[in-house]
């Protein structure tokens, strides 16, 4: 069972707190609005317990779906990923899509055709406004993937992957106050780069290199 | 603006992006002849095609990057004006649009952000910035 020292901890989620204040940050100028932040959350846990904290996530409407959008970023000389994802509730997406075009908004059905592109691009931009400030901190040149869009069951979202794989989780959520529409950030690292990851985000606020 | 018959070329693979931008430089500068390509490889095709005043680059996009495609399209027509619009502004990023001498843009697309760029129509030589 792999623990973290207080000091890693602290460290970790001071540097997710920051990346993640991007995306919110970014996340209020698509919709034109204030975004109420609730406090990040940085824990180990095996991705089964991540999908079962997931299903238990407030939301509206009756769809229990969640839409994801998905980016991995590798460090360019290796040794070092992550995997970002943005949630939203299903139901809440259109609404999203809407405030981004503002006064560009096309007709209904329209935007409905376009959904799918513009979740990409606002997944694009929230998160990688989380990996510039993250790279920053690693020192280094973080290269992504083209996001991946996808309407799913929490359940279904790490099919790929074992259940008892153990990832970092740092999570955010952020709520649109007038839509009572949330979403949630979520960086996911694996335990081989968290090493790397941990003694990275060390060395950036200047802490003793990680306790043997 | 007073290069208002300019053609600007608007490179994204995000179709919601480009209609964004075109829209708000439409507003702006309803004389100008606005093209649009959806990846790096037809950006330089078009930018052949169109010889451009000023080209538009999102960075992230599906074959060449948007960098690839700025540094041949200046290969090719190196009094093109390029900005590049994005999300990744990473200083890896920001040192590469250094290198290639072109403006790097943060997205998300609003209107102070194509105000800006439009600007450097009227500006002597680009500057290397993040910006707004």
């Amino acid at each position: 069972m792999i623990e973290l020292d207080d000091d890693s901890r602290d460290a970790l989620a001071e540097a997710f707190n920051l990346a993640l204040g991007e995306a919110a940050a970014s996340f209020a100028d698509i919709v034109h609005e204030e975004i109420q932040m609730t406090v990040p959350v940085v824990e180990l846990l095996p991705r089964a317990e991540l999908v079962r904290q997931l299903q238990g996530l407030p939301r509206q409407g009756t769809s229990t779906k969640l839409c994801s959008i998905a980016q991995r970023f590798d460090r360019q000389q290796g040794g070092l990923s992550t995997e970002a994802v943005l949630l939203f509730p299903e139901h809440g997406s259109l609404e999203i899509v809407r405030r981004m075009l503002g006064d560009c908004s096309p007709a209904a059905e329209q935007i409905s055709e376009l959904e799918q592109d513009a979740l990409a691009e606002v997944g694009n931009i929230i998160i990688n406004s989380c990996m510039n400030s993250l790279a920053h901190i690693f020192d280094a040149e973080m290269i992504g993937t083209l996001p991946g869009v996808r309407s799913a069951e929490p359940q279904e979202l790490f099919a790929s992957h074992p259940g008892n794989e153990m990832v970092l989780m740092a999570r955010i959520g952020m709520n649109m106050l007038t839509q009572q529409i949330s979403g949630y950030v979520l960086f996911l690292m694996e335990l081989s780069a968290l090493e790397t990851g941990i003694e990275r985000i060390r060395h950036f606020f200047e802490l003793d290199p990680t306790p043997a | 603006m007073s290069d208002s018959h300019a053609t600007i070329l608007v490179v994204d693979d995000s179709k919601i992006s480009r209609n964004i931008a075109c829209g708000l430089i439409r507003n702006r500068c309803p004389a100008a002849r606005l093209v649009e390509a959806g990846d790096g490889t037809e950006a330089i095709a078009q930018a052949r095609v169109h010889a451009p005043t000023l080209v538009i680059m999102d960075v992230n996009m599906p074959g060449i990057s948007g960098i690839e495609a700025a540094a041949s399209i200046l290969r090719e027509q190196a009094d093109t004006r390029i900005v590049l619009l994005t999300a990744n502004v990473q200083a890896a990023t920001l040192a590469k649009a250094e290198a290639l001498g072109v403006a790097l843009f943060r997205k998300p697309i609003k209107g102070e952000v194509i105000d800006a760029i439009l600007a450097l129509l009227d500006a002597p030589s680009p500057a290397v910035e993040v910006c707004p």
